[in-house]
């Protein structure tokens, strides 16, 4: 048994801990309705965003089109039960089999391409996806979308208060979470990062990496549809300007930002990407701008993103310390 | 109107947008014919350069001649910044890196043209007039005509660049091989600084002539990039003429679906024929399949 | 069980105009050190990528314990226990040395994505296993000190070694190395030949493409010469050094 990574084991099973109940204390010390529906919207998108760095940090592929399966799902969700009255759960599931289907199709052409083709596979997939739910009127109410979802209800519970939806979303994400780090650690795990190393040693290895990207591919998109349905349930509206090329590019801003190959930086990522906006309210028409200056200095400053940035200053804090 | 002059119609309106979708096809392969990059931002050149002429226009009342070659000139000036700035510091930069650096690029050309001219959709005169010509039933503008006539023009004058001068052979070499090229003396960094010059004038003349008949907003670069990338795909990435023609074809496509079939979805025309370029053919009608495998990706 | 663990039969294999492999034959005998040479361009690394299935032959068989190979994908021609290295080391630089050769383990676990992500007991059991078998082919290449490194901050040579203990993980019957002295010293790649020898010992069929004539004629008990991708000679090193054919094409120049 090696020391090492059994101790680097527990450091993970700390940190989530801690981090589990950080997020289950965080609501008794802020009250303010508008700060929890943030950090709500912090959760959503950090759920997606662990999707899509599942398949770009760690399988090394990119898709620019991600916000297309968040729309599937919200969509799926939102049209089933406002105009079919189907039950949420339900609706949910119809949500995922339809997305798991559309990404397989997608999925199997679009990942024998690589690097700018496969971009702008995805590119033109998510605009077509776009594309169809402004024009497809009688079924997705077009430009202006439509309103009037449910809240979703467990059992006698209605979740119709930012704090109660804040708690159920924040579960989710820890379940995934958890899920994902599972998967990260764990044979599969070392698959796709040995795909993103060498596809070609990947294959000689005996990793089947056509198949595997495809179902990373397929799980990363399920991951989007969830987050899809959880955002339709909370807003109890949808217009195809919530799932736009903007919100693709956002999604891999908050992956590559955030830090990719690094589960803590989708958190960080979205968290930042959510925030910004808010910030920005003042100055509105400022922030595409400020998103593209901030992308561009990431990159060439930055390319770990701020979760580098933090172990590097954590380090030089240590080292300062150790120096003293 | 007969069937016919409405295919007539629809022709005549698919070979006029499809002209731009051949110019940005065309913007696309200068740049990665010189340093094999495909540039996200090709389409944002295209807007901004029917931006600045309805800024020039309308706002400056600069004469029209004197409009056109200024807008030309800024978004030249826009497109070398970007090379300095985004492209030139990398030093080996992974394709993702690239495409990442390029979409930063076009996000900020984006949001400036936000910034500065809000959400508003602008368009520009006619540059003669707006009285149609009769052809067979089908009405031709004038502007039409302007815009096939510039796009020979300019289609001449790359041409002549690229086989008859030395700068442009230059170029041509370095697109084959770099290493060689630097060997006899070619600057490459300064290739690559033209390259995106270049396309960016390219890109910026195709917006000029488009923004009268298409009209502009701060975000049809995305689009525009998408559908002259499936052009610069459909007719072999890096092939010139293919661009052109395959830009007609879509174009063309396009416009039959649009009139034909629905108008709802015109724009998803284009995006499909690049996903089925994608997925069956990926060199495109003119490329060659081996050619492609070896282009680094 | 067939004294011929690999069998190459009428293999041809081009690109554009260029006949890499030209009605190619020969046989490989189980357990035995097989070095093939040739003058650069002979088609080595070719055979080599053909024999993987990385390119499927235009035309022509290959057979693996008398089951056919040609024509299956790199991943499954590995499940059938046939691993390779490469002329240029394509380790995967994005994860530790004691990761990369976890990685060559792949083929004999089994858990997949849903009991990877619920660490059902499938997973449970074959973890410990796959880091423990890691451990002992880094050892045996002598690694070991250096398993938690960045597998791209160390240097070429252990590159290399680590691509040979990576290839070993995946429990091979036979296995292809590509020119694995290239950049080595000479005691390093005396190390490489005692290694290769061990290998041997393990009951794995070693075949080796190589430039390296001193490491050649030393450890291979067999060796088969290539030429514009046609085999021109073939015998024990002896006599191979004694063929008249084989030196005016090849030996007579200098390494």
């Amino acid at each position: 048994m090696n020391p090492v990574s059994d101790i680097m084991k527990l450091n993970r099973h700390i940190a989530t801990l801690i981090f589990a109940v950080v997020i289950f204390l965080l609501p008794l010390f802020i009250k303010n309705p508008y700060y929890l529906s943030i950090l709500v919207f912090i959760g959503i998108y950090s759920i997606t965003t662990m999707g899509l760095n599942l398949l770009m940090g760690y399988t090394g592929q990119i898709s620019l089109g991600h916000a297309a399966f968040f729309g599937i799902g919200a969509y799926t969700s939102g049209i089933l039960t406002v105009y079919y009255h189907v039950p949420i759960i339900v609706a949910f599931i119809a949500a995922l089999v339809l997305t798991a289907l559309v990404a397989y199709l997608i999925g199997v052409p679009s990942l024998r391409l690589k690097g700018h083709y496969l971009a702008m596979a995805t590119l033109a997939f998510g605009e077509i996806v776009n594309i169809f739910l402004n024009a497809a009127v009688d079924l997705t109410g077009g430009p202006s979308g439509f309103g009037e979802i449910p809240r979703i209800q467990i059992g006698s519970l209605v979740l119709d208060s930012d704090m109660k939806y804040y708690y159920f979303v924040w579960i989710v994400f820890i379940i995934i979470f958890i899920l994902i780090n599972n998967l990260i650690n764990s044979r599969v795990g070392r698959a796709l990062r040995s795909i993103h190393g060498s596809e070609l040693a990947a294959t000689a290895m005996g990793v089947n990496a056509a198949q595997l990207k495809v179902q990373v591919f397929i799980l990363s998109a399920l991951v989007a549809s969830v987050s899809g349905s959880l955002y339709v349930h909370f807003v109890t509206f949808i217009s195809p300007t919530t799932c736009n090329i903007m919100f693709s590019i956002l999604l891999v801003m908050m992956v590559v930002v955030g830090g990719m190959a690094n589960i803590w930086g989708c958190i960080l990522g979205a968290a930042l990407l959510t925030i910004l906006p808010e910030y920005l309210r003042v100055f509105e028409d400022y922030d595409v701008i400020v998103y593209g200056f901030i992308l561009l200095f990431i990159i060439m400053f930055l390319p770990g993103g701020l979760s580098q940035g933090f172990a590097m200053a954590y380090s030089t804090i240590r080292r300062g310390r150790s120096k003293a | 109107m007969s069937l016919f002059s409405q295919i007539l119609q629809f022709l005549l309106t698919g070979i006029t947008i499809g002209t731009i979708y051949g110019m940005v096809a065309l913007g696309f392969n200068i740049i990665y014919n010189a340093t094999g990059i495909i540039n996200f931002a090709q389409g944002e050149f295209v807007m901004l350069g029917g931006m600045f002429m309805v800024w020039f226009t309308a706002v400056l009342k600069v004469p029209m001649i004197a409009a056109f070659a200024l807008s030309v000139i800024m978004v030249t000036l826009i497109g070398a910044l970007f090379e300095r700035l985004a492209i030139y510091p990398l030093k080996r930069p992974s394709v993702l890196i690239l495409i990442m650096i390029t979409l930063a690029g076009s996000i900020i050309m984006k949001g400036s043209a936000m910034l500065f001219w809000g959400k508003e959709t602008y368009t520009l005169p006619h540059f003669s007039g707006e009285e149609p010509f009769h052809l067979f039933g089908a009405t031709i503008l004038p502007q039409t005509l302007w815009i096939l006539g510039i796009m020979f023009v300019v289609v001449i004058i790359l041409a002549g660049f690229f086989n008859f001068t030395m700068l442009g052979k230059a170029m041509r070499a370095c697109a084959v091989n770099p290493t060689a090229a630097s060997l006899v003396g070619i600057s490459v960094k300064k290739m690559v600084l033209l390259s995106f010059a270049l396309s960016a004038a390219l890109g910026a003349t195709a917006g000029i002539i488009i923004t009268p008949v298409a009209l502009m907003e701060y975000d049809r670069g995305a689009i525009l990039a998408l559908k002259g990338f499936a052009a610069a795909v459909l007719g072999g990435l890096g092939n010139g003429v293919g661009a052109v023609v395959a830009g007609l074809l879509i174009g063309i496509l396009e416009s039959l679906g649009a009139g034909l079939i629905s108008s709802g979805y015109k724009d998803a025309i284009a995006l499909l024929v690049l996903l089925l370029v994608l997925f069956v053919k990926p060199s495109g009608i003119f490329g060659v399949s081996e050619a492609s495998k070896l282009k680094e990706f | 069980m067939s004294d011929i663990i690999l069998e190459s039969l009428n293999i041809r294999k081009g690109f554009g105009g260029v006949v890499a492999l030209d009605n190619l034959t020969f046989l490989i005998a189980r357990n035995a050190i097989t070095a093939i040479i040739g003058p650069n361009g002979a088609g080595k690394t070719t055979l080599l990528n053909v024999v993987s299935g990385m390119h499927a032959p235009d035309r022509g068989t290959i057979f693996l314990n008398q089951k056919t190979i040609s024509g299956l994908k790199p991943h499954e021609i590995t499940r059938c226990g046939l691993a390779r290295t490469f002329q240029t080391a394509q380790i995967f630089g994005n994860m530790t040395v004691l990761e990369n050769v976890m990685v060559g383990r792949h083929v004999r676990t089994r858990a997949g994505i849903l009991s990877s992500a619920l660490r059902l007991p499938r997973m449970r059991r074959e973890e410990p296993v796959t880091g423990e078998r890691a451990r002992f082919y880094l050892e045996m290449v002598g690694l070991q000190d250096i398993a938690d490194k960045p597998a791209a901050s160390i240097p070429i040579g252990s590159q290399r070694l680590l691509e040979i203990a990576r290839a070993l993980a995946t429990e091979p019957e036979i296995l292809l190395l590509d020119e694995p002295a290239a950049g080595l010293n000479t005691q390093e790649t005396r190390q490489l030949g005692t290694l290769i020898r061990t290998i041997q010992e393990m009951g794995i069929t070693v075949v080796i493409v190589e430039h390296d004539m001193e490491l050649v004629m030393d450890i291979s008990d067999e060796i088969i010469v290539l030429n514009y991708g046609k085999r021109i000679a073939e015998g024990k090193p002896v006599e191979i050094q004694t063929n008249q054919e084989v030196i005016d094409v090849y030996l007579g120049k200098e390494e």
